[in-house]
């Protein structure tokens, strides 16, 4: 079967929507799941189903990442990240899922599920993460739809781990910072 | 003085407290778009504040999209705003796989829905299932296919609900919401069609009972085998249809 290129609409964005994820933090967990069944999907189709054009859109998106990375240029890398992903679902010919997920995406590159910098300051967080995008990439350029699954799946899953894994670490800052105060003023009155 | 920042407690404000417990609500699904807010009174009791702060709560609301003040009421606004929905709808238009490829991405997601439902719903959530199933087989024995294409709708929405994912339902509900013109013309063609009718009721039990035993993987074949076979057949309906339509331009050819 022959994909036909779509003509590749960007979705007006719903502040409203947008506004209401953001004001309340624990949607981004719920984000994350809804994310992991759409990007297995949405992997192993544009594994099927890309043309030449969207496999050059891609690897131009990655090419980007990888650079960006490679500079150590945070702000670059991730918009890069937002492309390589925007780049997959325009490569699944689904209109649907692409005016839906690209409203998504575009969300979180605007930090409405939760900041961004967190997960990349987990330590390894970005080599691992640069890791898990080229797995993608190539399993997409392959043609490999399990493996393309896989590895979406493997992204988000650590996106996941790390958000959590950062809350967590801001929460442990913040008290060991109590009992520092509270130790402070206990030798200032010595 | 190292981090006092951290340490201060500063209460939300009346109004605001209130705006963010109102938009709890449509988060989560407890008030819909269209929904009419109960009167000023009633509501302020209802949440033991005062009416100016209720007022205030409302007025901010309103400056965010989240509500509209219409004759007759103050009604919630349905978060995937108007110029969302226009554009989708004109895509949905103009794109003649646009169903097709709006089934396809359901398949995915209410496979997932169904599996969350079945782990995760209450009782509450389950009986919600339960109701909107018996009124569907209800409909079905009446026979009258634009009511039951309607609470078909409703099922689907009642196990969003249950699976407990507030962006799901967001996206879900709003979907369903701007489509709701073309998806139903869509169910009533299916409807109408001699045995789909039987097969579809056959499927939505099938969900229906996955969820009630809480068997996760069931629900997940069941909603995704569901949505795949609506895809087929209405795939398979327009191309009968574009086939009727050629014989009928034929045969008015050589008239």
């Amino acid at each position: 079967m022959q994909y036909r290129n779509k003509t590749d609409q960007i979705p007006p964005y719903p502040e409203t929507l947008a506004a209401l994820f953001q004001a309340h933090p624990e949607s981004a967990f719920d984000y994350l799941e809804f994310r992991l069944v759409i990007a297995r999907m949405a992997a192993r189709q544009a594994a099927e189903r890309s043309t030449e054009e969207d496999r050059a859109r891609l690897t131009s998106a990655y090419e980007s990442l990888r650079q960006a990375h490679d500079r150590y240029d945070l702000d670059s890398e991730s918009q890069a990240d937002t492309k390589f992903h925007l780049a997959i679902y325009q490569a699944c010919h689904n209109a649907v899922m692409g005016f839906i997920m690209s409203t998504l995406i575009t969300m979180q590159s605007r930090d409405v599920f939760y900041d961004r910098r967190r997960i990349h300051q987990q330590p390894g967080a970005r080599e691992a993460m640069m890791d898990q995008h080229r797995a993608l990439y190539l399993a997409i350029l392959n043609r490999r739809p399990e493996a393309a699954a896989e590895a979406a799946e493997i992204h988000i899953r650590f996106t996941n781990h790390s958000l959590r894994e950062s809350i967590e670490a801001e929460r442990r800052l913040q008290s060991a910072l109590r009992r520092q105060r509270r130790s402070l003023s206990q030798e200032d009155e010595e | 003085m190292l981090h006092t920042a951290n340490d201060a407690i500063r209460p939300a404000k009346l109004p605001e407290a209130i705006a963010s417990h109102l938009e709890s609500l449509i988060l989560e699904g407890s008030l819909r778009a269209g929904d009419r807010l109960s009167a000023e009174r009633d509501l302020a009791q209802q949440l033991e504040v005062s009416r100016p702060s209720l007022r205030q709560a409302i007025s901010l609301l309103v400056n965010r999209g989240f509500l509209e003040i219409r004759q007759g009421g103050t009604f919630v606004r349905p978060p995937l705003d108007d110029t969302f929905g226009d554009h989708l709808s004109q895509l949905m238009r103009s794109d003649p796989d646009s169903t097709s490829d709006y089934l396809e991405f359901r398949g995915g997601v209410d496979g997932m829905a169904a599996f969350l439902a079945a782990s995760r719903s209450t009782d509450i959530d389950r009986q919600a299932i339960h109701r909107a199933f018996l009124e569907m087989e209800q409909a079905h024995c009446r026979s009258v296919p634009n009511e039951e294409a309607d609470i078909d709708t409703r099922f689907h929405q009642s196990v969003y609900e249950a699976g407990h994912n507030v962006v799901m339902l967001q996206i879900m509900c709003g979907l369903s919401g701007i489509l709701r013109r073309d998806v139903h013309q869509n169910r009533t063609k299916l409807y109408t069609r001699k045995g789909v009718r039987e097969i579809l009721l056959d499927q939505h039990r099938a969900i229906h009972d996955a969820i009630m035993n809480q068997d996760g993987p069931a629900a997940r074949d069941a909603a995704q085998g569901h949505v795949n076979f609506t895809r087929a057949a209405l795939t398979e309906i327009d191309r009968t249809d574009a086939r009727l339509e050629m014989s009928l331009r034929r045969f008015a050819e050589t008239e």
